[in-house]
């Protein structure tokens, strides 16, 4: 069993994580230098568009990284220890129990072939080693918590019987079980309609702030964490460009690429007038150079963009890799 | 704004029978055994109207039906009642030849960059093909065109002998809009042409959108679940539910002062970067029922904070509540 | 395609060495197949060139006697072994390819049919497809054969007639999944005739599918024509395929004449474990390739 948790504020802290893939065409650096910590309650947003690496961090927090792509470097401490060094074993006592995962998929996250309740309960007897009816109670206890209606009779009823929306707050439910330290939803809502989105957003937000849990938002919607989360952290092509506080980044963005996305959303400006754009597309990124990669799109920058990455802090707990803004 | 109603769309209804063996078509009502046909009810009674110039933008949420409706008019499916009107001109039942002119002057760019191309085919071919089918050119005079269109839409013309494969998304989607303006129609009906693609290159698509409408004096019905995008390219906007237009408006006077339930409840549902704080919005419980079985009465009434009696029983018509803005409420009688 | 989807290929099939195994075996068996008039001592067909006194010899190396003229032994006619092995794998790769192609071509036209258009021709294609499986396919081949007289070509239209549903089918499957895509509703948006959607815009897509099931089955076929041969429904007896090689020295097996079926039965061995490993790999290497 891993030790009692620690009561410091830090839940997690992720130092220098590099994931790279080795395909036959070369590597791909999914995940490339990317640092950033985690207080307990806190809502961290991780944004970014495909390709970003965003997803690849998530799975990597949790040791789900399969061939051919491999953790080369980097720490990532859970309640102070360094989930990198540690067994399978250990790893699945972690997984499911103190730090959930929500999928994108309501679809496919649940098994169609077992009814719900013996999904949930089954997550309840393994990891906290419950009798089966105490199990059950708390699994209905779960449901109702999560808004759905009649919970004892929807216990015995099969995934495909319950709407995405319902799914994905059964899918909470199970991720809330354990009562884990850290959430790590995985764009929980973008299969969703919009109105059933911000029902399942505001659930989740309102069940972490009530059970002081902390959970990483992942997702490619800016005004979705600009909405639901506490800090930022922008992603392109594997980097982390950009780090702080929401109404921080969001009114005054220090890289050139946050910037260009916010002012790239319609809605910001006349209408029916020409948008903002990014020039350029995503970057191709097998075998990508060193330096910033958004360098080929951006209207800043000069030569050394090429070899400078460095997360840097411009005003307190708010930091970027643009060294142009440093001035 | 002024112009003739290029499209105008009345009573439109689309059915779909779901397939089921005789035996599930069997229930037990009442001590007698009935037969009993399920259908999705995609599109009910469908009242719309487009001018030359215009942008329409159609919203809703998925099952509303507004996919449907794209199709329908475009003649992929043949409608089950109502009126498709292009100019005048009845064209709802048409097919294979009578239906020729009219290809040519509505066209359809379509959301999935990764299943709109052909994968086997070139550029040059899915660009050219329209043309070839409608006799605009042929040979030499087809490719001048084609290539021509693919710099009209941003790519370089060199890529007309590429594969679809070699693309990304975004300029697969240019190459879907050269195969739109292939045949220089009138009216382009767009599926969500951008909802698939990086948030960071919807953007310059919209831009080329915009700039295609000037340049080929084009008159669009833009089909998005995305309100901000709607917002920013619309002149007027038509929200759907369940296969009902339940508001249509100019888009200022929309997204000002919403007057339909679901359409205030949708626009408060959307996350926006102008206020940081989420809004409890209208109403934030209940489902969004099955297009099979239809609610009595107004189809929102479930999920109506403001529902009374007669909502649950009579269908509401789409009244004019001021100039130009028509909405399908209850509460406005 | 284009260059570098083959040189991607070629690279991730070369990783296999049993993949490579397999295909040299069948580039092995075919160059004999074609070259076997002129790599054969003896023409087994020709009547006039066999001696009856030279039946049931040994093969060389383990014969009693100094000189013996048959590497591998001769059977009951006089026939050289050697010569007859070479054409028999011949008659076997003509076969099998041939009903193959004709097989392939005829069902994935129907299933191409059955899923574009769907409705009662789709019923009906697919109940005679049911129908047809539920009878073993050598029963079939076997009744037809029977009915109709020995003879190459009969043969090749017999297997054909078997096989056709397994490519209707998976022709079917991807039709219907490909006739969901958006470029085939463009086609038909801009007003391209049903026919030219089918072969012009479809076809194309769900051809590699039922070329791996292609590769595979040609084993089946090779093996299904040597068992109607060994059975004697098959070639005639004048002219042997592998089938009818074994059926002969199985009958004099116990008399000592071991190679008379041995080797013929080695040969089919080796051409049918080639193929089956390169349409194996061939799968593999394609079907994610599929996906993408």
């Amino acid at each position: 069993m891993s030790p009692a948790p620690k009561r410091t504020p830090e839940i997690l802290r992720v130092s220098g994580l590099k994931t790279y893939f080795f395909t036959r065409k070369g590597v791909v650096k999914a995940v490339n230098d990317v640092s950033f910590s985690l207080k307990r309650g806190e809502i961290l947003g991780l944004v970014g568009e495909s390709g970003a690496g965003k997803s690849i961090t998530g799975f990597s927090i949790l040791g789900l990284i399969d061939e051919p792509g491999k953790i080369v470097e980097g720490e990532i401490l859970f309640e102070g220890e360094n989930l990198l060094t540690k067994t399978e074993r250990e790893l699945e006592v972690i997984r499911g129990n103190r730090i959930s995962m929500v999928f994108q998929d309501p679809q496919t996250s649940l098994d169609p072939v077992f009814t719900i309740g013996y999904q949930i309960i089954e997550a309840l007897m393994i990891h906290q080693q419950m009798t089966r009816s105490k199990a059950r109670r708390r699994a209905i206890g779960l449901l109702a918590s999560v808004g759905i209606p009649s919970p004892e009779e929807r216990l015995d009823d099969y995934p495909h019987q319950f709407s995405g929306g319902m799914r994905q707050r059964v899918v909470i439910s199970i991720a809330m079980a354990s009562n884990p330290a850290l959430i790590i939803a995985d764009e929980p809502s973008t299969a969703l309609d919009v109105t059933i989105q911000a029902q399942v957003l505001t659930l989740m937000q309102n069940l972490v702030r009530e059970h002081g849990t902390a959970m990483i938002l992942i997702t490619h919607d800016i005004a979705l964490v600009g909405q639901f989360c506490d800090t930022i952290c922008v992603m392109y092509a594997g980097r982390l460009v950009e780090m702080g506080p929401k109404a921080s980044v969001i009114r005054a963005p220090l890289h050139p690429y946050t910037r260009g996305l916010i002012r790239s959303i319609p809605g910001r400006q006349e209408r029916r007038k020409r948008l903002d754009q990014i020039p350029g597309m995503m970057p191709n990124l097998i075998n990508m150079p060193e330096g910033c990669p958004f360098s080929p799109r951006c209207d800043l920058g000069n030569d050394s963009c090429g070899s400078r990455s460095k997360l840097i802090e411009i005003k307190p707990g708010h930091f970027t890799t643009c060294w142009e803004r440093k001035a | 704004m002024s112009g003739s109603f290029l499209l105008q769309v009345k009573g439109l209804t689309k059915h779909f029978p779901i397939q089921k063996s005789i035996f599930d078509k069997l229930i037990l009502k009442q001590g007698r055994v009935r037969m009993i046909s399920q259908v999705v009810k995609a599109l009910n009674g469908v009242n719309l109207a487009i001018r030359r110039g215009e942008t329409l933008g159609l919203v809703g949420e998925s099952g509303c039906g507004k996919s449907t409706l794209a199709k329908t008019i475009i003649g992929l499916y043949p409608p089950t009642a109502g009126k498709v009107i292009y100019k005048n001109e009845e064209i709802g039942n048409l097919s294979g030849r009578a239906r020729q002119p009219y290809q040519k002057k509505i066209q359809m760019i379509f959301q999935d960059p990764f299943s709109s191309l052909n994968p086997r085919k070139k550029v040059m071919h899915i660009v050219g093909q329209p043309m070839s089918i409608h006799g605009i050119a042929s040979g030499r005079e087809r490719q001048e065109k084609v290539l021509k269109l693919l710099e009209k839409v941003g790519m370089d013309p060199a890529y007309a002998w590429r594969y679809p494969h070699q693309f990304s998304g975004g300029q697969r989607q240019r190459i879907g809009f050269a195969r739109a303006l292939a045949c220089e129609p009138e009216l382009v009906i767009a599926d969500e042409p951008i909802s698939a693609l990086d948030v960071s290159i919807q953007a310059q698509m919209l831009n080329l959108l915009m700039n295609l409408q000037t340049e080929f004096d084009l008159t669009y019905l833009f089909v998005s679940h995305d309100l901000s995008v709607v917002k920013h390219i619309s002149t007027s906007v038509a929200v759907m539910y369940l296969g009902f237009i339940v508001e249509t408006a100019a888009t200022e006077d929309i997204f000002d002062a919403p007057n339909h339930p679901y359409t205030r409840l949708l626009f408060s549902a959307i996350p926006s970067l102008d206020s940081l704080q989420f809004k409890e919005s209208v109403a934030l419980e209940g489902e969004v029922p099955t297009p099979i079985d239809l609610p009595a009465g107004c189809p929102f009434h479930p999920r109506c904070p403001n529902a009374f009696d007669p909502c649950r029983i009579t269908r509401p018509f789409l009244n004019e509540i001021a100039l130009g803005r028509l909405s399908a409420c209850h509460l406005n009688d | 395609m284009n260059r570098q989807a083959w040189l991607d290929f070629w690279e991730e099939f070369r990783e296999s060495k049993i993949g490579i195994m397999g295909a040299a075996i069948t580039l092995l068996c075919l160059l004999i197949a074609v070259l076997a008039p002129l790599i054969s001592p003896q023409n087994p067909y020709d009547l006039s060139q066999l001696y009856l006194q030279n039946s049931h010899m040994s093969p060389t190396l383990l014969s009693k006697w100094s000189y013996e003229p048959f590497v591998l032994g001769s059977d009951g006619q006089g026939r050289c072994m050697y010569s007859a092995i070479l054409y028999g794998l011949r008659i076997s790769l003509y076969v099998g390819l041939s009903s193959t192609v004709i097989s392939a071509a005829f069902g994935t036209f129907l299933g191409l049919v059955s899923g574009y258009v769907g409705g009662r021709t789709d019923a009906l294609i697919m109940r005679i497809a049911d129908i047809q499986l539920s009878f073993p396919a050598i029963l079939i081949a076997l009744v037809i054969m029977a009915l109709w007289g020995q003879g190459l070509f009969k043969i090749i239209i017999a297997i054909s007639v078997v096989n056709w549903v397994f490519y209707a089918r998976t022709a079917r499957g991807s039709t219907l999944s490909e006739r969901e895509k958006d470029y085939v509703d463009a086609a038909r948006a801009t007003g391209v005739s049903t026919t030219v959607i089918m072969l012009r815009e479809i076809l194309p897509n769900i051809v590699a599918p039922i070329i791996v099931i292609a590769t595979v089955r040609i084993a089946h076929a090779i093996i299904l024509e040597s068992t109607l041969s060994f059975l004697g429904l098959g070639v005639p007896i004048t002219e042997p395929s592998l089938g009818s090689l074994i059926n002969e020295g199985y009958q004099v097996l116990f008399s000592g004449y071991w190679w008379i079926t041995i080797f013929p039965g080695l040969g089919l061995m080796l051409i049918v474990l080639g193929i089956n490993q390169l349409g194996d790999r061939l799968r593999d290497v394609l079907n994610p390739r599929l996906k993408r």
